[in-house]
């Protein structure tokens, strides 16, 4: 296998602290091959990438670049061996000019003061714009483009520095579509003139759609290498998971009950019109839409995140009016964030009191208002029993954990204020399918017992697997509504793409 | 979630777009006022002194702009204009040697600035701590080289230095204007200058993209105490001597030209033409204050509530930007059905 390829990772292993992340993984990608990298939350993916984009250094091992080995320790010597790393949230300056950030480490200089040369830079970097038919002005600044094009600078950057080898991190989890059709032209491109590229992603049908080959890595050791058109999804699912997984959504056998819980009527703001929809109890109620279409804005409203200029919430049969997250968690609102680093948890802050935090004023000693550690301790320990959370012990500090262990927390600390009505906005972003499994499995528990879920999502299929009834919401409208029976996948995006 | 707030709070205050001309149409309703009520106020000899009193602050606020555009802050520069004004004019008493006193306010300058550098860029503590314990540290050491007289007197050969006429202008006005036009150009025109946006941009990718961004940061303090250095000499050279607590909490005055100016709080924003402006204006209301006789304690309470409002703008406008960039995702939607 490796005799032709042109990067070579071997035997790479890498430990934080006391922990064994890499226990001698290795991997090969050929020139003018898409090479997809799968594997679960904690199986040391992203450290095997950090490794090879020069974040991180390794503790042993070798890489080789076209038959010689290399060692980097910084992500500018990365690059100037040709790898260059585009990043799941771009690291672009968002002020400056695009050609600035293509030419940032080697800005043009002119004449014996030194000047800048900002003419011959928007020179080049039109240049590399036009290779990857990316029709924007070198002058643009960066922070007015959408994400799209945002990854685009990206790429066009990787080029300029002569990038043999482009990883992509799960490059199209805020693409659209379209956008995502664009970049996989150009992805294709890149391979036809010969770059290695290398594409990380939880996506099988994305995998299966652009990849040549694949490698997956699980608990820190490559686990196969196979040529996509030899496997199945179903193969590639068990792989990564390493069992074979019988049965992907949960039965739903709940019915939902006649009582209405929630009913959202006229909601308007700035980004909605007019909205109105009923939740029953024991019902699970999807929406779904393209990026920006009002999901998350709706969600937010009815938490009382962003202001509406007019509508009702009724709750129970009682028209209640909610200002901010903390009355609505009184009404018995929860809300999951889709901006889980952002706005669902504190980084810095250990899992114990992550977990905690809502539920904090039901924890303390009357009067004197000191908390009650043991009872967190319980709490935590529910949690870590409930959602299987990987980690070192309960004090660790969330920051430390796998995206999915994260998302297990801000899930598990949202539970513990027991919510009514609970809204989950984007549960399953980042996580992989054995974890996603658990989710959707308590998700249905919830319905079971008694509660009302409304699940956001961008992903038609967990939405087709675990909902009652779906909402498709477009332009801050309500497109359309689908029952379980007559929904599909197909139908779905039609409706919030406007398609008849 | 705390960001949700501040927009719900800002919109409930001041609705949508208008804010983009609120800056000049407050700047001409001003204008007009002080026009009518204090006429004298726009005659050319008063606008003459109004740019040379706003020399110190001048060459103090272009260091100033290049740490916030760095997204950091120096609270420290009002403390080195202070000691290093102490320290030219106890030398100038001692030696009467001019330049040799020049040299050693911009060199003792350049080595507070390089203190708060090294206490930002390598040692990590906040630049709002670093420069408070350093403001503190040389306000005590200001009034130490000044000692008990609490005035230092060098006479009028120490005047020269600021107060000569030169084509229509005083010595310390040229100073200025020759320092800004330079710092204009490094800033906007060379690497320098751009890895200064670039790191209150982001910071994270300008140390990707293979730059030194802690020595970046440490030549930002540098360059700033230096200037703040030729500061002290001019607000000492414009008494002949210096006295205790001169100058001491100019950084506020910095503050608010820097922002007036337009360049953000928060860091990676800003033209440095519009500094220019920015000094003009808070050395115009300084000297207007003094046309009105103004008492010196409402003259304090009028400043606090000026750089209250003028912050308050700033950070209007910076939720505007970022309503702004929510618009665009959503544009974006709806280009895709125009195609379809």
């Amino acid at each position: 296998m490796e005799q032709d390829a042109y990067l070579v990772m071997r035997d790479i292993h890498k430990s934080f602290s006391t922990v064994e992340v890499l226990k001698g993984a290795n991997f090969s990608v050929k020139r003018g091959e898409i090479h997809g990298f799968l594997g679960g939350n904690g199986a040391g993916k992203s450290t095997f990438m950090n490794i090879l984009g020069g974040i991180y250094s390794k503790d042993s091992g070798e890489i080789l670049i076209d038959g010689e080995a290399v060692e980097f320790s910084s992500p500018m010597q990365a690059i100037q061996h040709g790898i260059s790393f585009i990043h799941q949230e771009l690291k672009l300056f968002s002020m400056r000019s695009v050609a600035d950030n293509i030419y940032m480490s080697r800005l043009p200089q002119k004449g014996p003061l030194r000047l800048i040369d900002d003419k011959k830079k928007n020179e080049m970097a039109r240049e590399w714009l036009n290779r990857i038919e990316l029709d924007i002005d070198p002058r643009t600044v960066v922070e007015n483009l959408s994400i799209a094009e945002q990854q685009m600078v990206e790429i066009a950057k990787a080029l300029s520095h002569q990038a043999q080898i482009i990883i992509f991190d799960e490059p199209t989890s805020s693409l659209t579509k379209k956008e995502t059709e664009i970049l996989f032209r150009i992805i294709r491109k890149l391979r036809d003139e010969g770059a290695c590229i290398i594409f990380i992603s939880h996506k099988f049908d994305e995998v299966f759609e652009i990849c040549d080959r694949v490698t997956v890595l699980r608990d820190g050791r490559d686990v196969g290498t196979v040529a996509i058109r030899d496997t199945t999804v179903d193969e590639l699912v068990s792989i990564v998971i390493g069992v074979k997984l019988d049965q992907y959504y949960p039965e739903l056998n709940v019915i939902p009950q006649e009582q209405i819980a929630l009913e959202v009527r006229g909601f308007c703001n700035d980004k909605l019109k007019n909205v109105s929809f009923s939740l029953r109890r024991s019902e699970i109620l999807g929406i779904f839409g393209l990026v920006g279409a009002g999901r998350s804005e709706l969600a937010r409203a009815i938490f009382g995140l962003d202001a509406c200029q007019s509508g009702t919430v009724i709750i129970n049969g009682e028209a209640t009016r909610i200002t901010s997250p903390s009355a609505a968690m009184k009404k018995g609102i929860g809300f999951l964030t889709e901006d889980r680093r952002g706005e669902g948890l504190v980084l810095g802050m250990d899992i114990n009191n992550n977990l905690n935090l809502p539920v904090l004023s039901s924890l303390t000693v009357p009067v004197v208002n000191f908390l009650r550690a043991k009872r967190m301790g319980r709490n935590t320990q529910a949690a870590f029993e409930r959602f299987h959370i990987v980690a070192r012990s309960p004090n660790q500090r969330v920051k430390e954990l796998s995206g999915g262990n994260q998302q297990k927390v801000v899930l598990a600390k949202w539970f513990l204020t027991d919510p009514e009505i609970f809204i989950l906005d984007e549960p399953t972003r980042g996580v992989d399918i054995k974890v996603k499994a658990e989710l959707y499995e308590q998700i249905v528990n919830l319905a079971t017992a008694g509660r009302s879920v409304i699940v956001i999502s961008s992903e038609a299929p967990e939405l087709l697997g675990i909902c009652h009834r779906i909402l498709v919401m477009r332009n801050g409208e309500i497109a359309g509504e689908f029952s379980r029976a007559d929904a599909t996948e197909e139908k779905l995006v039609k409706c919030a793409m406007g398609g008849q | 979630m705390c960001d949700g707030g501040t927009i719900n709070m800002t919109k409930r205050i001041l609705p949508g777009r208008g804010i983009n001309y609120l800056k000049p149409a407050i700047l001409l309703i001003f204008a007009v006022y002080i026009a009518i009520r204090v006429p004298i106020f726009f005659s050319p000899a008063n606008l003459i002194s109004v740019i040379s009193q706003g020399a110190v602050i001048g060459v103090a606020s272009i260091g100033m702009s290049m740490v916030i555009l760095a997204g950091e802050i120096d609270i420290s520069v009002g403390a080195i204009i202070y000691c290093t004004g102490a320290i030219a004019s106890e030398i100038f008493i001692e030696t009467g040697n001019l330049p040799f006193a020049v040299l050693a306010a911009i060199a003792s300058g350049a080595l507070f600035g390089a203190i708060n550098g090294f206490g930002v860029a390598k040692l990590k503590i906040p630049s709002m701590i670093t420069t408070l314990a350093v403001s503190n540290i040389l306000s005590g050491l200001g009034s130490i080289i000044i000692g008990s007289d609490s005035t230092l007197a060098a006479g009028s050969a120490y005047k020269v230095l600021s107060q000569t006429k030169i084509l229509g202008l005083l010595s310390s006005s040229w100073i200025y204007l020759l320092l800004f036009a330079v710092f204009a150009v490094v800033i906007c025109k060379t690497r320098f200058g751009r890895y200064i946006y670039a790191i209150g941009d982001n910071q994270d990718a300008l140390r990707a993209s293979g730059i030194r961004v802690d020595r970046v940061m440490m030549a930002i303090f540098i360059l700033t105490g230096m200037l703040c250095g030729v500061g002290g000499l001019i607000a000492t050279s414009r008494l002949g001597g210096t006295q205790f607590n001169l100058s001491l909490g100019t950084e506020v005055y910095c503050i608010a030209a820097v922002v007036v100016g337009g360049i953000s709080m928060s860091g990676g924003r800003g033209n440095i033409g519009g500094l220019f402006l920015g000094v003009f204006i808070v050395a115009a209301l300084d000297n207007l204050l003094r046309l009105m006789s103004v008492n010196v304690y409402m003259y304090n309470v009028i400043w606090g509530i000026v750089i209250f409002l003028v912050v308050l703008l700033d950070v209007l406008e910076k939720t505007q930007k970022t309503r702004g960039v929510r618009r665009i995702s959503l544009n974006l939607n709806k280009n895709q059905e125009k195609e379809r």
